[in-house]
C-alpha cells in the first residue's frame, strides 16, 4: 500500500492557498455594489460546490470503473470520494443558507437548486450509510457502485436546474458578469479546496484499504490476550 | 429604510467561514484519526497476520 | 461479459432514462417553482385562496412604503408585460429595490391584488466592484433574473 507522503503534501497546499485567498477575499478584495461584505462569503461558497460536484463525478468514475474491473482498489477510491463528495455538499448547503439569510431574507426555501442539492446529499449519504449494512464486500462493492451510477444522475440536473427551471437561486456567474477585482480570490481559494479534496480523498481510500485488509484477516480480537496469554506476552 | 445595498452583514461572513473551517479541519482530523487508528491495528495484529 | 459489466450498463442505462424522463418529460414541466405575473392572470379565480409564489422584477416607481416600516406595496412585472400589485407585511430584506428579482409567496386576494406573506430577494448572477458596470438597467435585469433569462428581451417592462 502506498505510504508517501503526497496527501500531506496536497493538504499542506492546500491549507496555505485556502489561508491566502480568504484573506485576499475578506481583507484586500472590494465590497459588491449591492450585497456590500456579504459577497465574500462567495470565495468560500463557489470552491466547495465547485469540488463538490468533482469529488462526485470522481465517484461516478470510480463506480464505474468498480464494476467494469471488479477490483477492491476502486471500491475504496468509491467510499472515499463519496464520503468527501457528500461532506462537502453539506457543507455546500450550510454556507449557502449563511449566505440566503442576508441576501433572500430566507435561510431555505424548496426552489430547484435547493431541492436538488439536498436530493444530491441524501442521495450519496444514505449510499454511504447502506454500505455498512452490507456484510460480503464484494456484493457492498457491487451495489453502492450501482446505486452511485443512478444517483449521479441528479448531478447533472443540480448543475443544470438554474437554467432548466426558474428558481430563486440566481444563475450560473461567468467571467464577464464578476468583476476582475473578485476573480483571484476566487480561483485561489478553489485550488486550495481542489488540493484539499485530493488529498483527503487519497488518505480516506488509505483508510479504505486498511479496513479491507482487516476484513479479509481479521486481526487477534481485543479479548485474545484474556483468552491466549501467549499472544499477550508475544505483544508485550 | 431599503437602499437595495446590504449594510453590515459581516456576522454572516465571519459564520460562513467559521463553518466552513470547523468542518473541513473536524473532518480532516477524523480522516487522520481513522488512518492512524488502522495502522496501529494492523502493527498491532503482527507480521503472522498480515499480508 | 461479466456481471460487474453487465450491472454498469444497467446502472447507467437507469440513470440515463431517469435523466430523460425528468428534463424531457412531464415531471420537468410540471415543476413550477413560482407563477409570473401573466401566468397568475391566466389562472383567473383560481389563484384567490390558493398558496402561490409569484415571481417576477419590482416594477419602477412602484414601491410605496406603507405605514410603519413592515408594510410594502410594489407591482411585480414579468416579460409578457403581466402586472400584478403586491401587498406585503413583514420588512423586506435590505436588497430589497426597484427592478430587482423577487419571489413572494402569498395568494391572490378577491380585490385584484396579491397578499404576500413572505417575500424574498433573488440576486442575479452579476458581482461588480461599486463603479465597473454600475448602470444596471432594466433589459439586463430582467435577463440575469431567475426564469427570465434565454427569453426574448423584454419590449416594455
Amino acid at each position: 500500500m502506498a505510504t508517501s507522503k503526497t496527501p500531506y503534501a496536497c493538504i499542506g497546499l492546500a491549507v496555505t492557498l485556502l489561508v491566502w485567498g480568504s484573506v485576499w477575499g475578506l481583507f484586500y478584495a472590494p465590497a459588491e455594489t449591492y450585497m456590500g461584505d456579504v459577497q465574500r462569503i462567495m470565495y468560500a461558497h463557489v470552491p466547495t460546490a465547485w469540488n463538490a460536484m468533482l469529488a462526485l463525478s470522481f465517484a461516478f468514475l470510480c463506480a464505474l470503473m468498480s464494476l467494469w474491473r471488479s477490483e477492491m482498489a476502486w471500491d475504496n477510491r468509491l467510499e472515499a470520494a463519496l464520503e468527501v463528495g457528500v461532506v462537502l455538499s453539506a457543507l455546500l448547503c450550510m454556507q449557502g443558507a449563511i449566505w440566503a439569510k442576508p441576501t433572500w431574507g430566507v435561510w431555505w426555501d424548496w426552489d430547484p437548486r435547493l431541492t436538488t442539492t439536498a436530493v444530491m446529499v441524501f442521495a450519496f449519504g444514505a449510499i454511504l450509510a447502506l454500505r455498512q449494512f452490507v456484510e460480503d464486500p464484494v456484493k457492498r462493492a457491487t451495489w453502492s457502485a450501482v446505486a452511485t451510477v443512478i444517483a449521479f444522475a441528479d448531478v447533472p440536473i443540480v448543475y443544470f436546474s438554474v437554467r432548466w427551471w426558474n428558481s430563486l437561486h440566481q444563475l450560473q456567474s461567468s467571467p464577464e458578469t464578476v468583476s476582475k477585482a473578485f476573480h483571484w480570490p476566487l480561483r485561489i481559494n478553489a485550488f486550495g479546496i481542489l488540493f484539499l479534496m485530493i488529498g483527503l480523498i487519497s488518505l480516506r481510500t488509505r483508510v479504505a484499504a486498511l479496513r479491507r485488509e482487516e476484513e479479509l484477516a481479521p486481526p487477534l480480537p481485543e479479548t485474545a490476550p484474556r483468552r491466549a496469554p501467549i499472544a499477550e506476552g508475544a505483544r508485550s | 429604510m431599503n437602499t437595495g445595498v446590504i449594510q453590515g452583514g459581516w456576522e454572516f461572513v465571519w459564520a460562513a467561514y467559521a463553518v466552513t473551517a470547523t468542518i473541513l479541519t473536524g473532518y480532516g482530523l477524523s480522516i487522520f484519526s481513522r488512518y492512524r487508528a488502522a495502522l496501529r491495528r494492523r502493527s498491532a495484529a503482527g507480521p503472522g497476520v498480515t499480508r | 461479459m461479466s456481471r460487474g459489466r453487465w450491472a454498469a450498463i444497467g446502472a447507467l442505462v437507469a440513470a440515463g432514462a431517469a435523466l430523460l424522463a425528468i428534463t424531457a418529460g412531464g415531471i420537468g414541466q410540471n415543476l413550477v417553482y413560482y407563477w409570473g405575473p401573466t401566468e397568475l392572470h391566466a389562472a383567473g379565480p383560481k389563484a384567490v385562496g390558493a398558496s402561490i409564489r409569484l415571481g417576477g422584477l419590482v416594477a419602477p416607481g412602484s414601491i410605496k412604503k406603507g405605514e410603519g416600516a413592515s408594510h410594502v406595496e410594489f407591482d411585480v412585472i414579468d416579460r409578457p408585460g403581466g402586472r400584478v400589485h403586491v401587498k406585503c407585511t413583514g420588512v423586506p430584506p435590505q436588497m430589497f429595490r426597484e427592478q430587482i428579482g423577487v419571489v413572494v409567496e402569498g395568494t391572490m386576494d378577491k380585490a385584484g391584488y396579491f397578499d404576500g406573506r413572505r417575500l424574498m430577494v433573488s440576486h442575479s448572477n452579476e458581482y461588480r466592484v461599486p463603479g465597473d458596470g454600475e448602470a444596471v438597467d432594466v433589459q439586463k435585469a430582467m435577463r440575469s433574473t431567475q426564469g427570465l433569462d434565454e427569453r426574448p428581451k423584454p419590449k416594455e417592462p
